[in-house]
């Protein structure tokens, strides 16, 4: 199942751009070290260096193949010959977003350091490049072992930068960042030792490429064991209920900036690695931990918005509510649908733009006051109408209003979530509740969904009490408003939020193919099930029309999209669709699909009579038999039928 | 022949009594003395075997024993004379400034 | 005749070096303090052409010389190499605080060679008694070395406790050995081996008091818990140079050994695997928790030598399981053997760098004295970092490699619980290396503390921290030759 390889060469560059990407920053950081010595000049070159990365990540997306899946711009070279570890990277529709927000966060940060650091400036820099590189590198990796290495260099600039430029308790908040990051990543280590040794019982070759390890055959008791072991690393990171409680700490502590960086990029490494790896490597592991995934994230999303709306401090509010948002984006995961995922990825990117707005914010008032108390506060938009405009923009996209990006992300996770429930066939189904499963389902959903209204809560409450009413305390009057560099940091960020929430078409197309890949692998009925309801859609909104509907679902690997005369939502359909909500322009216009699911499809259209009752049973997992049920259902896909 | 478990019974009698030394008398040069007793345990046990498979690696092994015994002898009291240079305690009490 | 010579030729390494060592004696007498570098480079020389000799001298398994006593195979050369390395960076690490302290240095000089020469005897020992004679010249120069700064009280103290526990270790070893000598009639691995096997059956008794036995007497020289009880307060009371070198030298030349009596052991007795793993897991978890209660960093990496040491038994027990090589997967004798590289180098500039404090009279051990190091002296805070790092087992560095290699064979042989204790383990031994990252880098500066300039100081922590780096991201070379190395070791058949 390893999909197409495409490298660096293949696309038309002449240089290895992830290397340079990954490596500007920390060449930057050897000049800085050695050669510069003056203040001003490192805050200058620190500066350039990252713009320079964010402009050569932009590289990236000229010809970045969005019609089916690929690895692109890959660089591939042995590196441990014994270990059989790879320097193996390459970007995808997962990560290439992500790439991207973190150059893109990474200019913004060092930015907003300008007048924030005054003492040991040199170091400052250098542990920003560092983390960058790190990060970079993390995202890249594609080779198991390159990815354990980038994720653990990266704990280590961050430590510094909270232990170093934090605040009265960073020593406290930095070591314990440290080790609860660390104990969750060793047990990862464990778990990647062990995929390492079974796949090479399975194979005989020694190898720590993430995409041999797709599709093989792991019995269910180790399954979930390394499932958990990964598990327990990633929710540490997202922070997901009961692992986060580094996180108020570490982010109340950390310099600005590290918050940005932090909450901006660090968090999302696991939902990333809970996308990339938890759920396709372990499908049906998945699947048997769903209900426990989903309440812990539920929890996640109702706990962290109560306890953030009890704060008097507003950076551990932003930090509160960081937990409730990345419980929705796991929820988003859990859903295990195009949908949910998009959405889950999509709202990764919102956030690392609303939370690291709203940390670069507090920020600014933080360096005028030196306190973050809301008591401290009130009536500030007297004084600084232009702060109070920037800060309402970004609480709103926090909160998810329409026209802001954070609304797409939310709603779509919603719809996923919401799908995942219904893609029974409403009849069968009925209203009467059949599993207690199922209802579990919809519960969480609707708890989910007061988490946003709770978000509004907390987060207006607070911006009311900053921002509005009287200004009373006699050293906020003399607060001068924002500069030309602290209106650069928050602009670029304004926009971003606007464009993804009017047009976010161009964000949700680079991940249609990877998230479909994805969702294949990981839940193969409810993929199958949608293309085969958007199918039927079409074919009834459109009776006789001469689609050729079989070859319509019948796409070789490499054939470019058939243009059906469906392309578009039938006006029937659209009609059906809520306003406002992104087209689903994916099933329809299939892109090709991987390579290997012939024998998928000719199942599915064996099975095409059954209709919708080998739909979705994800939400199912007592009745289904854990996950083997569906596959002994269908032929399995990995081409060999029966139990593991 | 002398039954083997005879002359392993007292190689172990004579370790156990020079074990016993090392552990609960306080005076240094006793304690070096039991160590010397079990060193010579050993020898006993390596030469009362060699006896009984009549093959000389035993004998060849207890003269190794004694010789390297010697040259301990000889560090270890050139260093307890030091330390009662510096601190004149001969008791192994006295001689615990470190702690824990 | 022929034979004779044959075999001259492999144990010329160790004739070379004792030679050196009597003639550094003699010189010593002569040159006294003014021919310090000349007998520094004397021994410098002597070590590093002796390096060269090993590089060229190809191992032959199956050709083990006198009388099958002396193996000579790729385990043997690759050790010899280390204690080499050990050697120079002992000898390099202690120049210049020998004149300070006023050691005479002859003496020091030549009871490191001496030193060595043992170790390069256990490390080719196929046969009791060889292993024997090999660890007790090496810790004979040991006890002296630990006592050299004789107006020192604690130095006195920590080697007369040095000298009674080891000495009492050494009779526990040798009465273990005339056990095995009664039960299978021959101290050769080999023959032991092949006579030892139903002995289990046999004797019961003999097998288990031989085997309590010889792991108590290994257990005390690789400071396992619950023999490790000396190594504190030794490693604190001893001039810092001897606490390097006793730490990496000693240790290795002991694992060695514990290597190759388990081969010839193996059969003996099936609770092998048991054992080494309790023994494993105590020594980590003591050795980290205790470093954990320290303020003096010294005594604290002591304890932290300690929890090392359970690493690399982590390894050895994987040994017991099974010691086949995966594929091209390295076995878990080279696992074992690439961390004690790996350890030495780190250990090393660990220890190293308390010798760049100056307080008082001696040198600056506690906490407080690194409070202020990034400020003052970037350059050694930033390899102290390095170390640190490297130590607790985070990449891009040696230490992360050694330590993935181990748990990679443990998972391999299925000792599942030792390799999540042992990952636990790394992450609270985090904690206190943290400690003195935050004392250097995050703390003002609290103690009056002056500093050391010593050229040749700086030379080894510039090559132990280079390394540390260089070969975490680019370890093929060394993996190949030790990979190569133990697929060449001298088993008379016994080791798979």
């Amino acid at each position: 199942m390893t999909p197409e390889i495409l490298t660096y060469a293949d696309m038309g560059l002449k240089w290895p751009i992830l290397s340079l990407l990954t490596y500007i920053p920390v060449i930057g950081a050897i000049i800085i070290m050695l050669f510069l010595r003056r203040d001003n000049t490192i805050r200058w070159f620190a500066n350039i260096v990252v713009l320079v990365d964010f402009v050569l990540s932009l590289r990236l997306i000229p010809g970045f193949i969005i019609d089916r899946h690929a690895l692109q711009f890959v660089e591939k070279a042995p590196w441990i010959e014994s270990l059989g570890a790879q320097y193996f990277l390459g970007v995808d529709g997962i990560s290439i977003l992500l790439v991207l927000l973190t150059t893109f966060l990474g200019v913004l940060a060092v930015l907003s350091s300008w007048t924030a650091i005054q003492d040991r400036v040199k170091e400052y820099y250098i542990f920003m490049l560092l983390l960058q590189t790190g990060m970079l590198g993390v995202f890249f990796s594609l080779d198991f072992f390159l990815f354990y290495v980038f994720w653990e260099i990266m704990l280590v600039p961050m430590y510094f930068l909270i232990g170093v430029w934090g605040g009265p308790r960073k020593l406290y908040a930095a070591i314990k960042f440290f080790l609860y990051t660390l104990a969750g990543s060793v047990l990862m280590l464990l778990a990647i030792l062990g995929l390492y040794f079974l796949h090479y019982r399975q194979t005989g070759e020694l190898s720590f490429e993430v995409m041999k390890y797709y599709g093989m055959d792991i019995p269910m008791h180790i399954q979930r064991w390394l499932f958990l072991a990964f598990f327990v690393g990633f929710a540490i990171k997202v922070p997901m209920f009961p692992f986060h409680t580094w996180l108020p700490d570490a982010h109340v502590e950390a310099p600005t900036a590290g918050s940005v960086i932090l909450a901006g990029v660090l968090l999302k490494m696991g939902t990333y690695g809970f996308v990339r790896f938890s759920l396709p490597l372990f499908p049906q592991a998945t699947m048997w931990f769903l209900p426990y995934g989903i309440t812990l994230a539920v929890i996640g999303i109702v706990y962290g918005a109560l306890t953030a709306m009890m704060q008097p401090d507003m950076k551990k509010l932003v930090a509160y509510s960081s937990v409730s948002h990345l419980g929705f984006v796991m929820l988003g995961l859990f859903a295990l649908n195009q949908q949910g995922v998009e959405g889950g990825i999509l709202q990764m990117i919102n956030h690392g733009l609303s939370t690291g707005g709203l940390f670069l914010v507090v920020g600014l008032i933080y360096e005028r006051r030196h306190t973050r108390m809301i008591k401290d506060f009130g009536g500030l938009s007297h004084q600084m109408p232009l702060y109070a405009i920037m800060f309402m923009i970004i609480t709103l996209s926090s909160i998810g209003l329409p026209s802001l990006n954070g609304f797409i992300g939310e709603f779509t996770i919603l719809l996923g979530g919401f799908k995942a429930l219904w893609m029974k066939p409403v009849v069968a189904l009925g209203f009467l509740p059949k599993e207690w499963a199922t209802n579990m389902s919809t519960l969480m959903v609707l708890l989910a969904t007061s988490g946003i209204v709770l978000g509004a809560a907390y987060m207006l409450w607070m911006y009311q009490r900053v921002m509005f009413g009287k200004l009373e305390n006699p050293k906020n009057m003399e607060l001068k408003d924002l500069n030309l560099r602290e209106v650069m940091t928050l602009i670029p960020i304004i926009i971003l939020c606007f464009w993804i929430g009017i047009y976010p078409k161009p964000f949700l197309r680079f991940m249609d193919a990877a998230v479909m890949n994805t969702v294949l692998m990981t839940n193969p009925q409810a993929a199958l099930a949608e293309m085969k309801q958007m199918r039927e859609m079409q074919m009834n909104a459109a009776p006789g029309q001469g689609m050729e509907a079989p070859s319509g679902m019948q796409l070789p690997p490499g054939h470019p999209p058939i243009s059906m005369p469906g392309q578009h939502m039938m006006p029937g359909q659209q009609s059906a669709m809520p306003p406002g909500h992104p087209p689903i322009s994916m099933p329809g216009q299939t892109p090709a699909m991987p390579a290997g699911h012939e024998a998928m499809m000719e199942q599915f259209r064996a099975g095409e009579s059954h209709g919708m009752r080998r739909g979705l049973t994800f939400m199912e997992p007592a009745a289904a038999g854990h996950g083997e049920a569906p596959e002994a259902a269908h032929a399995d896909p990995h081409g060999h039928s029966g139990d593991k | 022949m002398i039954d083997p478990v005879h002359s392993i019974a007292l190689g172990a009698a004579m370790f156990c009594i020079g074990m016993l030394g090392f552990l609960i008398r306080r005076n240094l040069i006793v304690i070096f003395m039991s160590i010397e007793l079990m060193l010579n345990a050993v020898n006993l046990n390596l030469v009362s075997f060699a006896h009984q498979f009549q093959s000389p690696h035993g004998q060849v092994f207890a003269l190794f024993v004694i010789t390297v015994a010697a040259a301990e002898a000889a560090t270890g009291l050139a260093i307890l004379i030091a330390l009662y240079r510096v601190s004149r305690a001969v008791n192994a009490d006295e001689a615990s400034a470190m702690k824990w | 005749m022929n034979l004779l010579s044959g075999d001259l030729k492999l144990v010329l390494p160790e004739i070379f070096i004792s030679v050196t060592a009597m003639g550094i004696l003699i010189l010593g007498t002569f040159v006294r303090e003014r021919g310090r570098t000349w007998l520094a480079c004397v021994t410098l020389s002597a070590l590093a052409v002796t390096g060269y000799y090993l590089m060229t001298l190809r191992s032959n398994p199956f050709h083990p010389a006198y009388s099958s006593m002396y193996a000579h195979d790729g385990m043997a050369l690759v050790f010899k190499m280390l204690f080499i390395v050990v050697g120079i960076l002992a000898v390099l690490v202690s120049y210049d605080f020998l004149r300070t302290r006023g050691i005479p240095c002859a003496e020091f000089f030549a009871l490191i060679l001496f030193s060595t020469v043992g170790m390069m005897l256990v490390a080719s020992a196929y046969d009791f008694m060889l292993l024997f004679v090999g660890l007790e010249l090496s810790s004979l120069a040991t006890y002296i070395l630990v006592g050299l700064t004789k107006k020192d009280l604690w130095s006195n103290e920590a080697a007369i406790k040095y000298f009674l526990l080891s000495i009492f270790a050494s009779a526990i070893l040798l009465f273990g050995i005339s056990i095995v000598y009664a039960a299978t009639g021959t101290t050769n691995f080999g023959e032991i081996a092949s006579r030892g096997s139903d002995l289990t059956t046999r004797q019961p008794l003999a097998a288990v008091v031989a085997l309590v036995f010889l792991v108590a007497a290994f257990g005390f020289k690789i400071t396992a818990v619950p023999f490790h009880m000396y190594a504190p307060d030794v490693y604190q009371g001893a001039p810092t140079p001897v606490t390097i070198f006793l730490a990496v030298g000693p240790k290795a030349a002991a694992f060695a050994g514990l290597i190759r009596v388990l081969g010839a052991v193996h059969a003996m007795s099936s609770d092998w695997l048991m054992l080494v793993s309790a023994l494993s897991f105590l020594t980590m978890t003591v050795g980290n928790v205790g470093a954990v209660l320290q303020t003096n960093v010294k005594r604290m990496l002591a304890y932290s030598s300690i929890a090392h040491a359970g690493y690399a038994l982590i390894g050895v027990a994987s040994i017991a399981v099974d010691d086949r090589a995966g594929g091209v997967f390295p076995s878990s004798t080279a696992s074992v053997i690439f961390y004690l590289v790996a350890y030495t180098i780190m250990n090393v500039g660990a220890f190293s760098l308390l010798m760049y404090m100056r307080r008082d009279k001696g040198f600056g051990e506690d906490l407080a004295d690194f409070s202020g190091l990034a400020r003052r002296r970037p350059v050694v805070a930033a390899a102290m970092l390095i170390f640190l790092l490297s130590l607790a087992g985070i990449p891009p560095s040696i230490g992360f490699l050694g330590k993935f290699y181990i748990f990679a064979t443990a998972v391999r042989s299925g000792l599942y619980w030792l390799a999540v204790a042992g990952v636990l383990n790394a992450v609270v031994s985090l904690f206190y290396y943290a400690r003195i990252v935050v004392y250097m880098f995050m703390k003002k500066q609290e103690r009056d503390v002056s500093d050391v300039r010593s050229f040749a100081l700086n030379l080894a922590l510039g090559a132990s921290a280079v390394a540390t780096v260089v070969l975490g991201i680019f370890p093929q070379t060394i993996l190949d030759v030790i990979a190569r190395a133990t697929s060449n070791i001298f088993t008379g058949g016994i080791i798979q």
